[in-house]
């Protein structure tokens, strides 16, 4: 079976990975390059938080993000890096000022059972790289991953496993045939027995209701900062989140923007995502800013992620916020319609194939 | 009887009008805004602002065909909400304008003195200029003064929920601008709270916050509806005054004594 995935991004290595065991025969078309550091997957915080983020997801996802994270394991110890799973929990915290925000939040809780308070002591006890005076509460369950380990190690897997074209912007899928530009300009074209879209935004063009949801983050090297777990600040108008990363690098983010510009982080951005991050700890104030970055997050109207299958062209889209958290489980549905060949769905919600 | 009323020569049936930030998704956002039966929606372009011809999340807004009202949120000079009501007009097509100049970014209050200024010019340049306001009398009649035609003073400061924390100072202005119509804007957190601005008599409230941030936004927008012509019709059918004897509603037959309180 030969089968083309269309975007290199997390959903595509996802996919691929899935269908490894169907001996099919792969190919993957990547617009840019592989190890390119701006694709949405390399700018993401890669949270497993399915509690914390209930906020910005229907809680009919939960059971589909639970199936997610148990996916995860299984996915990196495959790769070889069982390592870049960390699941002790996140925690959010709020200064005293804004504990109406805690409560808020906690109330917002759908597994009210995983949410366990702390005061200004326990907190510290926790995570002593945080400052006094805070207080929050710690989600059990939840977790990250290291998505730069993630995606170095399926660069090395994919090429590898796949047959991949880099640089090669697909302009069309006609019937079960891909068309595609290499940099060279010359445009080629391919018959696939199944050709699974994970562009993301790149697909734009496919779609009428997906958007872009601009998101800024900041990665810092903080030699002085020890934080095991991500953490989340309430703040009424500057929320962020911290998510560590190996050797002392965080992440902080993110801006939540309705525009789909991707020129360069704004200094309004700069400022609140980096003087509430020193609100939550001091040591930051001597950090190395590495990089400043930013993203679109494809989401369809009712942030949901949607995946549709019109003859033999399966299209996955609107992972908005939470392509880490339901990735692995979506590829597993398009990996069973493959194997049980539904004949449409249009823009059929993900939790009713799986 | 109807009840309809005016702004800018346009009639408007509801007197409810809502914001279309901080909603979990623009489909809960949609969906809120029809069940609030609202006709007027305001919309920030702020930080959208950035230089990208389309926006989808606009292209949402103006689908659900109702009367914009851009806002200046978040701007701190009279130059900086000029320039954005400007960009507004042209991106929104509208010369409705919600002209909000902060003056302190705690409580996000109105500054009193460029918001005249800032009105001031946006008039002269043709924009329906709805101002976002204290409930300072002498403000207000300084905005009339320069040309404005509603007034829109807070309830409470911005997303606070506190509902109408001066009271005393919104009658006053009910009382001394009766022909003007007059929306609360900002600080109310509960349906009573919108109930109890309309029995003050005032024409509409606005909020964005109370619907957008409640665990069933739908459901509270039509908390709010509901509350919002609860009491626009107490105020047309006129309220009890308050006594403080108790008065029975039952006749008191077989009781002709007159009763004091014991001293």
């Amino acid at each position: 079976m030969k089968v083309a995935i269309l975007g290199g991004g997390l959903m595509g290595r996802l996919i691929a990975l899935a269908f490894n065991d169907l001996k099919a025969e792969l190919t993957l078309f990547e617009k840019k390059t592989l190890d390119h550091k701006g694709n949405t997957a390399s700018i993401a915080a890669a949270m497993l938080a399915p509690e914390s983020e209930s906020v910005h997801m229907p809680t009919e996802l939960l059971p589909m993000a639970d199936r997610a994270i148990e996916r995860w394991s299984d996915i990196l110890k495959q790769l070889g890096i069982p390592h870049a799973l960390h699941r002790q929990g996140s925690l959010i915290i709020c200064h005293p000022q804004d504990k109406h925000e805690l409560t808020d939040f906690i109330q917002r809780i759908p597994r009210q059972n995983k949410s366990h308070p702390l005061n200004e002591q326990t907190l510290y006890e926790m995570e002593p790289g945080l400052a006094k005076g805070l207080e929050g509460c710690l989600v059990t369950g939840e977790g990250h991953l290291d998505n730069d380990v993630f995606l170095e190690r399926t660069t090395q897997w994919l090429y590898e496993h796949v047959h991949v074209f880099e640089k090669a912007e697909v302009v069309q899928t006609f019937q079960n045939r891909v068309h595609w530009l290499e940099v060279s300009g010359q445009a080629k074209q391919s018959a696939f027995d199944w050709i699974i879209d994970c562009r993301g935004i790149g697909a734009k063009v496919e779609y009428q209701s997906l958007r872009g949801v601009r998101g800024e983050i900041i990665r810092i090297r903080a030699p002085h900062v020890n934080l095991i777990r991500p953490v989340r600040l309430l703040h009424p108008r500057y929320p962020l989140y911290i998510v560590p990363k190996p050797d002392h690098r965080f992440v902080i983010g993110a801006t939540e923007i309705e525009t789909e510009s991707q020129a360069p982080i704004t200094v309004r951005s700069v400022l609140e995502l980096l003087s509430a991050a020193y609100s939550v700890s001091d040591g930051f104030a001597e950090a190395q800013v590495e990089a400043m970055q930013v993203g679109l997050r494809p989401a369809f109207s009712d942030h949901r992620p949607k995946v549709s299958v019109h003859e033999q062209v399966i299209r996955v889209n609107g992972l908005y916020r939470h392509g880490f958290l339901l990735g692995p489980a979506i590829a597993e549905s398009v990996f069973k319609v493959i194997q049980n060949p539904i004949e449409s769905i249009e823009g059929g919600y993900v939790e009713h194939l799986a | 009887m109807t009840d309809n009323w005016h702004l800018f020569g346009q009639e408007f049936t509801s007197r409810l009008l809502l914001g279309t930030a901080l909603y979990p998704s623009p489909q809960v956002m949609q969906q809120a805004i029809t069940a609030s039966g609202a006709e007027i929606i305001t919309v920030s372009l702020r930080r959208q602002a950035l230089g990208t011809e389309q926006n989808t999340f606009w292209n949402m807004i103006k689908e659900l065909g109702l009367q914009l009202l851009p806002n200046t949120a978040g701007c701190h000079s009279t130059q900086e909400a000029v320039t954005l009501a400007k960009m507004a007009r042209e991106v929104f097509e509208t010369n409705w304008i919600k002209l909000e100049v902060i003056g302190d970014d705690y409580n996000l209050q109105p500054d009193p003195f460029l918001l005249v200024e800032a009105a001031d010019l946006l008039v002269k340049d043709g924009f329906h200029v709805l101002p976002y306001c204290t409930d300072d009398l002498i403000l207000c009649q300084r905005l009339l003064d320069i040309g404005c035609e509603v007034l829109m003073p807070w309830g409470a400061p911005i997303g606070t929920g506190k509902g109408l924390l001066n009271p005393y100072a919104l009658e006053v202005l009910r009382n001394r601008f009766p022909e003007i119509p007059m929306i609360i804007d900002a600080g109310l957190g509960r349906p009573s709270h919108a109930c109890l601005a309309m029995e003050m008599g005032m024409d509409g409230v606005l909020l964005n916050t109370a619907v957008a941030k409640a665990h069933l936004p739908v459901m509270m927008a039509r908390g709010f509806q509901d509350a919002v012509k609860a009491g626009r019709q107490g105020f047309l059918s006129g309220i009890m005054p308050e006594r403080a004897l108790a008065k029975p509603s039952t006749p008191t037959i077989g009781q002709p004594f007159w009763k004091q309180e014991n001293y």
